[in-house]
């Protein structure tokens, strides 16, 4: 697989009319490594005329349940929304007006979703809930102390 | 993790849009009332 | 990127800052002429009606950021992203109360800084005149970039153009309107933006098939209905504190209290609490079922106009660039007016010139009006990306302001020493935590801190404050 692909991108290169398959890939640094705290990620890849993408993503490897994340011409997307966990993506792209895509992104895109420490959260929630009923204690307390006819 | 179940998505959606309708139409009738008292400043 | 690279065609964006520029101008010069003296120019009369009062607290609050940012807190955050957005509304129904309070014990007072000084006396009014002005300045450049980034994304009116067009607009019409200019604009940009977010949100509502849609969301991001979403909860109170920090010390709430009618001074800010209330929902809920809508974001920075654009067309373009306008007109209207009113009263007449007249003193605030949107422009100039930050740095500063201004209002026993203390313990901790911890515990730290120590003094305070001393018809000083 890999050696045909290499073969397209030469013949791409040395073609630029030829209307053989195309890879795609995705604009991230790290292919290996990327974390995100909130559930969301945003992924970008090299634009090329007349193209249509496709993204898919998966929580197998193997996507072997694969979901669909965007199909079209856009050369980027936003993924949000996700529950902790690892996350698998690819990509392939197609002629626009042809049916044939070319092969899958290699290797995987591999984004791991752990959201913020849960203790963290819990300290901030509580220290400022306090400080809230305080803030509104003292308004709602001072207003009916003093809202009266002088 | 616990979701939003979906009848309070809907409520939240329906609710903001109607309140912001609400309050639209409460300036415009506090607006004429203000006129109709010349109080409006 | 494929995406189209504006939503809408540059020359329609001008004709339409043309159109409402010179409206918003021509108002100005109109209502202008009721402003016979320095208190109609910088108070409207001091009798503004609940029309009038609420309309002009909700759109200053109103800010572009309300309609740019909260699209993306939607998709990124989804439900709990806009409720605790809409919790910055909590700051206009608490200021309800405390404006009909400050109306009570200041009936002539002119700004924030007037009952700081009476309440506390110079030292510390000098230091909460420096928070107001650097947050107020933060808030301006904010808001006037903003405006010039926005613009160009939207028309491709270049940044320089777009964001000099709104300043010199706004300056204009406060200059020569005063405050029945900036509140009388104010109602009418009120009503276009709630009725854009109502034609924008309706149609979206329309293309959207709740009921499944909410299923394949759950399904593919769930976390957008996730009820305790960590992301979100982690800066809820910062956010809010932030909110109120900005609300309960800043002159341009101060000065709607002054200027609007006692009678209806709290129901106008109870009543424009809830005008703001469902914004956050209303403007976002789109942005959660994008995927469901079949929009592809490609530029989170871009959600709002992106979906807009998708579901109406250039027509929605026009909407969202009309309200944006709007949005920001309102805001730095209120803006320039109430920093220039502070700057005029209370540095350039009470601590410079305490004799001057009147109308000498409204001509000199024209000046500092100008002067104000000057320095605006010139530092916004360059497109200095790190300046749009700089507003998060005012955060610990007016959330240290929060607890001098609540007991100094109702608690006789804070002091002066209090709240300096609270206000340079608050921030300075309160930057120290942004800087060692994160931007979402700044101004809950600066908070906590001067609570505490607001509170510390108060306890063992020998002080009993007489609040007749703030009616400055005594003409009495806390020294």
């Amino acid at each position: 697989m890999t050696s045909l692909r290499t073969g397209h991108l030469l013949l791409c290169c040395l073609f630029a009319l030829a209307k053989t398959a195309t890879g795609a890939t995705f604009n991230q640094p790290d292919m290996d490594r990327y974390e995100s705290g909130d559930g969301t990620v945003q992924l970008s890849w090299k634009e090329e005329l007349d193209r249509v993408y496709e993204v898919r993503r998966s929580t197998d490897p193997g996507f072997a349940d694969s979901l669909p994340v965007y199909e079209g011409p856009d050369t980027a997307t936003i993924v949000t929304g996700l529950r902790e966990g690892t996350y698998y993506f690819r990509i392939r792209a197609r002629h626009r007006g042809e049916d044939d895509y070319g092969d899958w992104s290699d290797p995987a895109l591999v984004v791991t979703v752990r959201y913020i420490d849960r203790r963290l959260v819990t300290i901030l929630m509580s220290a400022g809930l306090v400080t809230f009923l305080a803030i509104v204690g003292t308004i709602y307390t001072g207003h009916r102390r003093t809202d009266s006819p002088h | 993790m616990i979701l939003f179940p979906k009848f309070i998505v809907v409520t939240l959606v329906l609710a903001s849009l109607g309140l912001t309708v609400a309050g639209a139409v409460t300036l415009l009738v506090m607006l004429l009332r203000d006129r109709k008292s010349k109080s409006i400043w | 990127m494929h995406q189209q690279s504006t939503v809408l065609d540059p020359n329609i964006g001008w004709i339409l800052l043309a159109i409402f520029g010179l409206l918003w101008v021509a108002l100005g010069l109109y209502w202008g002429r009721k402003a016979t003296s320095l208190e109609g120019f910088m108070l409207a009369g001091r009798n503004v009606g609940i029309a009038l009062g609420s309309a002009t607290a909700m759109a200053t609050w109103v800010t572009s950021n309300t309609i740019m940012l909260v699209p993306q807190f939607g998709l990124k955050m989804g439900i709990w992203g806009l409720l605790a957005y809409s919790t910055a509304s909590f700051g206009l129904f608490l200021f309800a109360p405390m404006a009909l309070r400050i109306r009570s014990l200041i009936p002539n007072g002119y700004t924030s800084g007037d009952f700081i000084r009476l309440r506390y006396g110079r030292t510390a009014w000098a230091l909460f005149l420096l928070i107001s002005f650097f947050y107020s300045m933060a808030w301006l450049v904010s808001m006037a970039m903003a405006g010039g980034i926005v613009l160009e994304a939207l028309s491709g009116i270049p940044y320089q153009y777009g964001m000099s067009v709104i300043l010199l607009v706004c300056v204009i019409y406060t200059l020569v309107g005063g405050l029945y200019a900036v509140i009388g604009t104010d109602f009418i940009q009120s009503m276009i933006i709630l009725l854009g977010v109502v034609i924008v949100g309706t149609t979206a509502l329309m293309n959207i098939d709740i009921g499944p849609a909410y299923e394949r969301t759950a399904e593919t991001q769930p976390a957008l209905f996730n009820a305790l979403l960590p992301v979100a909860l982690l800066s809820l109170f910062n956010n809010m504190f932030f909110g109120f920090g900005e609300v309960f010390h800043n002159n341009v709430w101060w000065s709607r209290a002054f200027a609007i009618r006692k009678q209806v001074v709290g129901k106008a800010f109870t009543l424009a609490g809830f005008l703001w209330l469902p914004i956050p929902v209303a403007v976002g809920f789109s942005a959660i079922f994008a995927t469901s809508l079949g929009i592809n974001i490609t530029d989170p920075d871009m959600t709002g106009p992106l979906i807009a654009g998708e579901l109406l067309g250039s027509t929605g373009a026009v909407i969202l660039f009309v309200v944006i306008f709007c949005s920001l007109g309102s805001s730095i209207d209120s803006l320039l007016a109430a920093t220039a009113d502070l700057l005029t009263e209370d540095v350039f007449k009470k601590m410079f010139n305490p004799d001057i007249g009147d109308n000498r003193l409204r001509w000199y605030s024209k000046l500092i009006i100008i002067g104000l949107g000057l320095a605006t422009w010139l530092i916004c100039l360059p497109r200095l990306g790190n300046l749009m930050t700089v507003l998060f740095y005012a955060g610990p500063f007016v959330g240290s302001a929060i607890w001098p201004i609540i007991s100094g209002l109702y608690w006789r026993r804070a002091n002066k020493y209090g709240a300096i203390t609270a206000m340079v313990s608050g921030s300075a901790i309160g930057l120290y935590a942004y800087t060692a911890f994160g931007w979402y515990t700044a101004s809950l730290v600066a908070t906590i801190v001067s609570m505490l120590v607001t509170i510390a003094f108060t306890i063992f305070s020998s002080t009993r404050f007489d609040w007749s001393l703030l009616n400055e018809s005594h003409s009495e000083e806390v020294s």
